[in-house]
């Protein structure tokens, strides 16, 4: 299909693009910034007056649910979530309803991918089977049939050994781990940042120490092993001051969007919604990991998706599953942290696109002729409210819930093909 | 999942009893007033009082506890209404969905005050959420948050034998970490006005960033109780051993049990309390605790009218256009 995107504000950081001007594809790939190839005849002509045109967004590492249903249609519906909310791929993480180590489990999800109406996934493969940290994956099997690397999700490897043997193997095969760090004691009973609004909601806190330690350990090993590392979610401003004193640039590291929105005294300790590892920042670390993200000292911006079943959320806060929905909210709470802070637009969405696509070595995140059309089409002040009803993951676990937010996809574009059109007006007067 | 409701919504009206951290002097001194004319003068018997009459009070503790239920029944009783003990063992519900299905039975059986005891915190707030609007709940203590009826019992303690609150000294002494009737206090104590709140204990025991809710940490007991009028020792429950928090009882009384040679160091009137159950000879020497200074008996009394006052005021309050 041939298209045309007329009269965008066209933002392609990589390519330091960002003014009004025409997009063309054919063939599944962008052929054309500004004027069309010669011969160009367009199948349909998206009109973009007032509306941003950039590379769709790429999730560094997210959770879907639990996919463990063999005919469930949950991965289709998040999918469709994602590219509703920009999101044009997604990279799936094992958790232990998906430990990503099977060879058919991994195709299975990689064939729904190909055929679903939605982003597409790219597996990271178990590092260890079953997510224990005993015994290492089959990575070798799993990097043959397309995972692009391989996590041990948010479940810490207690061994220093098998986790060092696991990073040299998988240095072997060239193959990006992702790294969470956190200390897995230190972490035990606490559902929030330790401090004063702990102190209050009487609930455990884990300090933070526990990333920093788990960091450590980390970038000691992956000094020592040379593998290529992707260390996830930091919470703690020191932690990009550690990854500073190991000049590699083999090792890249990402925050999420909410931490960056939320610190741990906006968290209502009688909402579960809030709940979510790591927890939330302090103020402090908060302004200062906003900064790292501005000098590019962090890399990527991550939604940090992670639907969580109703039932899950519907209890007291420390007997809650953490984990926040965020692909239905991300452009929203993205514009919003563009407009409450420093951060330029293209620099944010930059985080998104052209850092995770040169992390995970795909030909996408930007809108050189020749990539990947990946495009994500968004109305930055299409005014919404954040309703249980209206948001297309299965998961409704946003602290949003009921607040009015600006900006709204209104088309996504991924391999050429419009996956998602936004046919619907406001749902705010 | 339906809003947790807050407790005054309306701010002159309490709704529910969940918390100190919201309400506002005139209405904790509101509370305090109406314990003292439910609170006889020695020697005189208490007179039952009809004010819920007709009235169900479920009294649903989710932890083993005898002194807090057995004051609440006999407030409840005493304000002549019918009273439902359930003891629930807390993990066949800490699944949402049981605990609902658990209230709704007693919902069933026109209850219409729950009194909570949880150990988890947030818990009475999550169970507004599950209640019909006509319920009142009143936390009994949840996890190590809050237990705001212990810390009015204590309050309406010191206001008696100390009636200047804005100049005095409290100190509270012990595990300040996982004490929900610490954090009460603390937050009681502040909003009444009181100058200056000490906590004392090991730093295995004293949260790190405490001074931001405006209290002094001491990590010395001959220090953190030096001229205080008041000294709070809180009970030490036995798991902090395994956790590794302490090496043993001996070592804890040895450093921070109350002892009579230390409290000399406090006023020569400060008063001494406990909210009970009391470990002698471990947080505190049996002489202290059966001493003049201590007024932890007074603590037990008091209990009955505070918590026939937040009753009485909690069910004036619904009915109230």
């Amino acid at each position: 299909m041939k298209i045309t995107v007329e009269n965008g504000q066209i933002i392609d950081p990589k390519n330091k693009i960002d003014e009004l001007s025409d997009l063309f594809i054919s063939d599944h790939k962008i052929c054309g910034v500004g004027s069309p190839p010669s011969g160009f005849q367009a199948d349909v002509v998206i009109d973009a007056e007032n509306q941003v045109v950039c590379p769709g967004f790429i999730e560094i590492g997210c959770d879907l649910g639990d996919l463990s249903q063999k005919d469930d249609v949950g991965l289709e519906m998040e999918l469709y979530a994602a590219a509703s909310g920009g999101f044009t791929s997604v990279c799936l993480l094992p958790n232990p309803t998906h430990t990503l180590e099977k060879i058919e489990t991994v195709e299975q999800i990689n064939r729904k991918s190909k055929v679903s109406k939605g982003a597409k996934v790219k597996c990271i493969g178990a590092l260890t089977q079953h997510l224990e940290g005993k015994i290492l994956s089959e990575m070798e099997a799993l990097k043959n049939i397309g995972c692009i690397g391989v996590s041990n999700g948010g479940n810490p490897i207690v061994s220093t050994s098998v986790l060092r043997n696991a990073l040299s193997y998988a240095s072997t095969l060239e193959l990006v781990v992702m790294l969470e760090s956190q200390d897995a004691w230190l972490n035990a009973s606490g559902v929030m940042r330790c401090g004063a609004a702990s102190i209050l909601a009487g609930l455990p806190g884990i300090p933070n120490s526990s990333e920093l330690i788990g960091l450590s350990r980390n970038l000691l090993l992956v000094e020592e092993t040379g593998v290529k590392a992707h260390m996830r979610n930091l919470s703690v401003s020191r932690s990009v001051e550690l990854i500073e004193q190991y000049p590699n640039p083999r090792i890249t590291c990402d925050v999420g969007l909410l931490h960056l929105l939320l610190c741990d005294d906006d968290l209502d300790p009688f909402d579960p919604n809030y709940n979510v590892l790591p927890p939330l920042p302090t103020a402090t670390d908060q302004d200062s990991l906003l900064k790292h993200l501005s000098d590019r000292k962090i890399d990527i911006l991550s939604s940090q998706h992670q639907p969580i079943a109703n039932d899950l959320k519907r209890s007291t806060f420390e007997s809650s599953k953490p984990g926040i929905s965020s692909f239905d909210t991300f452009l929203s709470l993205m514009l919003s942290l563009a407009e409450a802070s420093k951060m330029q637009l293209s620099e944010l969405i930059n985080a998104v696109t052209n850092e995770p696509a040169k992390t995970l070595g795909l030909n996408e995140g930007n809108l050189s002729v020749g990539s990947q059309a990946n495009i994500c089409i968004f109305d930055p002040d299409m005014q919404w409210k954040v309703d249980r009803n209206t948001l297309r993951s299965r998961g409704k676990n946003t602290p949003f819930l009921g607040k009015v937010v600006k900006g709204k996809v209104t088309h996504t574009i991924i391999e050429g093909e419009i996956v998602y059109c936004c046919r619907e007006t406001s749902n705010f007067e | 999942m339906a809003e947790s409701k807050g407790q005054n919504d309306n701010p002159s009206l309490l709704r529910h009893f969940l918390s100190i951290r919201d309400i506002p002097i005139d209405l904790l001194n509101q509370i305090l007033d109406r314990a003292e004319n439910f609170n006889p003068a020695r020697g005189r018997e208490i007179k039952n009082v009809p004010l819920l009459r007709g009235k169900t009070v479920a009294n649903l503790f989710f932890e083993p506890s005898t002194r807090t239920r057995t004051t609440f029944e006999l407030a409840a009783k005493r304000l002549s209404a019918d009273v439902i003990n359930v003891d629930i063992e807390s993990s066949a519900t800490k699944k949402g969905e049981s605990l609902s299905d658990t209230l709704r039975t007693l919902e069933a059986m026109r209850t219409d005050i729950f009194v909570v005891r949880h150990p988890e915190s947030g818990a009475a707030h999550f169970i507004t959420s599950l209640v019909d609007d006509k319920v009142s709940v009143i936390n009994a203590g949840d996890g190590r948050h809050e237990h705001p009826t212990q810390a009015m019992v204590d309050m309406f303690t010191i206001r008696r034998k100390k009636p200047n609150l804005e100049e005095l000294v409290v100190s509270i002494v012990g595990d300040i970490s996982h004490s929900r009737v610490a954090r009460s206090e603390i937050l009681a104590l502040k909003t009444l006005g009181v100058p200056e709140i000490r906590v004392v204990g090991p730093k295995t025991l004293i949260p790190d960033d405490i001074d931001k809710l405006g209290v002094k940490a001491f990590f010395c007991l001959e220090q953190g109780i030096k001229d205080a009028d008041v000294v709070i020792v809180l009970r030490l429950q036995r798991e902090r051993m395994q956790s590794a928090l302490l090496p043993s009882e001996k070592e804890y009384y040895r450093t921070f049990g109350l002892t009579m040679e230390k409290i000399k160091l406090a006023k020569a009137d400060a008063i001494i309390m406990h909210p009970g159950p009391i470990n002698r000879g471990i947080e505190i020497e049996s002489s202290v605790a059966d001493g003049r200074q201590s007024v932890i008996l007074e603590q037990v009394s008091n209990g009955i009218a505070i918590r026939m006052a937040i009753m009485a005021i909690l069910s004036g309050s619904k009915y109230r256009k």
